[in-house]
């Protein structure tokens, strides 16, 4: 057991370092971030000085290694454009980020398990398709467009909810929406064809025969084992969450992470880039990881398998 | 009885509290302003962008200001209530008595020095922007006594007056930079204007607070925040939604959005900038200064404004802007003309034998950019070029340009006189020179050069900027296309109107420069 999770340990450690290697190289291939931060009448002279300042003067690896070197004893850099510790400029950001993804993932799964169970129970009926076709609607659309509908309905034709900013709970229905929607869409279909996986087994049939009735048949022994397997496909969900919270922040001016990120790339702040694709991919490699030793615990073959 | 009287205590208590709620709502006093762009600092010795040029005005003073209209500019004062010449390279200045800044602290002449002065040693690159366009050559600060200072200049210099009233040149406290460092002063910044930082995220949003003991007129707002929205349909649902007052940056084909929206209005002007096109006068095939000539006679200009800008934009006949006011700016001047006939005959001349032109352009950098590239690459296709087209990354002063002839760039008026788009675009130390993009080789351009940038005689200035620009004309070493059109959308209870005398996109929101009826 202890050689199987040192062995993923490894691997996601690996993992960590190859995404880090190739965001370090990515992003300097696009260019200096000084000619972001004085695009036009930077003088030779201030050049040479900036890039000293910032050690961009130095040849990639070295400026790898110096990076590596700051970042074992915990030094993750200052932002080029700050000019504050990135450690803090996504410390302020961390809080609007999980509350929206939060407040997704709630609205996911109180509506998309529901809707799950209807397609599952009205298999081929009117209302069971209804809700599939939005669920495919929802997952086929992506999230910039049903943002920017979304918007079109209700800020500026209805004048309901403001579109830009966090300021206050209204702020947090479009935004929220916005990233619930693939999420219902993902939980919905999941959930009909697990539904429909546990409903052919011996043990529902079983049930039904000795007379359970129908609604405790439903959520005792249908639900519960069809709910097992869709923790799972949650997890990776959440990740796909943070993905999409690149691109809703973005739209409704969000001040979470997702707005850092994009921002950092477009004014090539290495180290607040870096920083955050780090975290981003310790998260997934964490998940995966936990993941993997949680199946491992649960189910001996994974283990001796590997 | 006793049931009535307390009915009417409690519809009185009622009342009071509404009117006391609608008393308050209506002193707060709230201008929420959406921006395109945003900026990462509140240095205002650092900060040289568009955008951050309309958050310095209203935070930091000048020791001389402009009349926000007039043209030829009209100086008035500002921090400093008189000034002279007392050498030709020293001008002396007597500082307004009890400006009490932002921190409580009162403003003398060590904050004058420290602020400019930072610029000038050339130490910080962070200062090499502003050092660069507009203060290269101030020499020294000299401080007289608490309340007169001296500005010594390398050379005599007759935009002096121009140069210090340029929001760069604004005034910070002294002692709070010292005290906190440089990095954390941009973030919160100390100066003596009409409202202070209440908060500042980079990039993302800064809200000003009036400054109670400000030495000049009361400014008409409490409060002032500037949110960064950068998607134009957004910024505009923002407006319409009432969830931000004021924005900028609407482009034309997109006013409609506005003004089929009751409650709203645009105001908009063809703004004193020039898109451009350099013609790469180091590489091989626009090295020819007769092809260059034929490229420049191939556009037409009317076309362009018509079609991209719907008629709004503005098609110049030379390299000036009517706000530099008269003399400086010739109304007779014609450089720029629309020519097939003569460009076909250029052509000829020039040996030109269909070699391939490539129009370097930036995706969305330049609003209509790549719609001007797609007509004017049409238009040259009608003389008998061989066009093509090349999408690139936004490439300036640090890219190779060794492959590019052609690509686009813009020239803004940074002070409204021929200098304030010359000097800070064309001079020496230009990156286009540097990089041999523009290569002046006329033997008359630079003394002609100097004597425009130098000359304290305002007539022998403008012959010099007319000689400058037949030069400039001759060697066709750039194409200027139109001045865009800028148009901002607000709440139709605000009067606002652009300030010409400022530089482009400056949004002014002192008082007497804006009202706004209250809601």
């Amino acid at each position: 057991m202890l050689r199987f999770l040192a062995w993923r340990l490894g691997r996601a450690a690996l993992t960590v370092l190859l995404v880090l290697v190739a965001c370090f190289v990515a992003i300097r291939a696009t260019g200096s971030p000084l000619s972001v931060l004085y695009p036009e009448d930077a003088t030779p002279e201030q050049a040479v000085l900036l890039a000293q300042q910032w050690g961009l003067d130095r040849s990639l690896p070295e400026q790898f290694g110096v990076y590596i070197a700051n970042l074992a004893r915990g030094d993750f850099g200052v932002s080029i454009i700050e000019r504050r510790p990135v450690t803090r400029i996504y410390a302020e950001k961390l809080r609007p980020t999980l509350q929206l993804a939060a407040l997704a993932l709630v609205i996911g799964i109180v509506v998309g398990i529901p809707l799950g169970v209807v397609a599952a129970l009205r298999r081929g009926k009117v209302a069971a398709r209804a809700a599939m076709a939005v669920a495919f609607t929802g997952y086929a659309v992506p999230h910039f467009i049903i943002a920017i509908l979304l918007i079109l309905l209700f800020s500026y034709h209805l004048n309901w909810l403001p579109s830009t900013g966090a300021a206050t709970p209204q702020h947090y229905i479009l935004p929220a929406v916005t990233l619930a929607l693939p999420l219902i869409a993902a939980i919905a279909r999941y959930m009909r064809s697990t539904m429909l996986d546990v409903m052919n087994q011996d043990y529902v049939r079983t049930a039904r025969a000795k007379g359970v009735a129908e609604p405790r048949v439903v959520t005792l022994h249908v639900m519960r084992n069809a709910l097992l397997p869709l923790i799972t496909v949650l997890g990776l969900e959440v990740a796909g969450l943070i993905n999409g919270s690149l691109i809703v922040e973005t739209v409704f001016s969000w001040p979470g992470l997702g707005k850092v990120l994009t921002g950092s790339v477009s004014r090539r702040d290495f180290p607040v880039l870096q920083f955050g694709v780090i975290a981003y991919a310790m998260a997934v490699v964490a998940i995966n990881f936990l993941v993997d030793a949680l199946y491992a615990v649960a189910d001996p073959r994974v283990r001796v398998e590997s | 009885m006793s049931a009535t009287i307390l009915k009417w205590a409690r519809n009185t208590m009622l009342l009071v509290c509404a009117l006391a709620a609608s008393l308050a709502y209506a002193q707060v006093r709230e201008l929420r302003v959406g921006v395109a762009s945003h900026v990462r600092t509140l240095d205002v010795q650092e900060m040289t962008s568009n955008s951050g040029a309309s958050f310095l005005y209203q935070i930091f003073d000048t020791l001389i200001e402009r009349d926000n209209h007039a043209a030829p500019l009209k100086f008035l004062p500002g921090l400093a209530t008189s000034w002279k010449m007392v050498t030709p390279t020293t001008m002396e200045l007597k500082l307004r008595d009890g400006v009490i800044m932002h921190d409580g602290a009162t403003l003398d002449a060590e904050d004058v020095k420290f602020s400019l002065e930072r610029v000038l040693d050339g130490k910080d690159p962070r200062y090499g922007s502003a050092r660069g366009r507009f203060f290269y050559n101030l020499k020294s600060v000299e401080v007289i006594d608490r309340l007169t200072v001296r500005v010594h200049t390398h050379r005599p210099d007759p935009l002096l007056e121009t140069i210090l009233s340029a929001r760069n040149a604004g005034i910070a406290s002294r002692k709070h930079v010292e005290k906190i460092g440089r990095d954390k002063s941009g973030l919160m910044p100390i100066g003596s204007g009409p409202y202070r930082v209440e908060g500042f995220k980079p990039n993302e949003v800064l809200a000003l607070t009036r400054h109670e003991r400000f030495w000049g007129e009361r400014p008409p707002f409490d409060r002032i925040t500037f949110t960064r929205i950068p998607e134009v349909a957004a910024r505009i649902t923002a407006l319409v939604n009432r969830e931000v007052d004021f924005i900028t940056n609407v482009p034309p084909d997109q006013e409609g959005a506005v003004t089929r929206v009751k409650g709203f209005k645009l105001v908009g002007a063809p703004l004193p900038v020039f898109h451009i096109w350099v013609l790469n006068m180091s590489h091989p095939v626009t090295a020819n200064p007769d092809l260059r000539k034929a490229l420049n006679l191939a556009v037409d200009r009317e076309a362009l404004v018509k079609g991209l800008w719907g008629g709004r934009g503005f098609a110049p006949k030379a390299h000036q802007f009517k706000e530099y006011g008269e003399p400086l700016f010739m109304p007779d001047l014609a450089h720029y003309r629309h020519d097939p006939k003569q460009a076909r005959e250029l052509l000829k001349k020039a040996g030109y034998k269909g070699e391939q032109i490539t129009i370097t352009f930036f995706p969305e950098y330049y609003l209509y950019g790549n719609h001007a590239a797609v007509a004017v690459a049409d238009m040259w296709k009608k003389v008998g070029i061989n066009v093509k087209l090349q999408m690139s990354e936004p490439v300036f002063s640090d890219a190779d340009h060794t492959k590019v002839m052609i690509q686009p760039w813009s020239n803004p008026l940074y002070y409204p006189d021929p200098m304030g788009v010359f000097d800070t675009h064309w001079s020496a130390s230009s990156w286009v020179v540097r990089k041999g993009l523009w290569k002046p080789s006329h033997p008359e351009w630079a003394p002609t050069y100097e004597k425009a940038r130098f000359s304290t005689q305002t007539n022998e200035r403008r012959d010099a900027y007319r000689k400058l620009l037949h030069l400039a004309d001759a060697m066709s070493g750039w194409i200027v296309l139109y001045q865009p059109y800028e148009a901002y959308a607000m709440n139709e209870n605000i009067d606002w109107r652009i300030p010409s005398a400022q530089r482009p996109y400056k949004l002014t929101f002192r008082a007497g420069q804006i009202s706004y009826k209250s809601r």
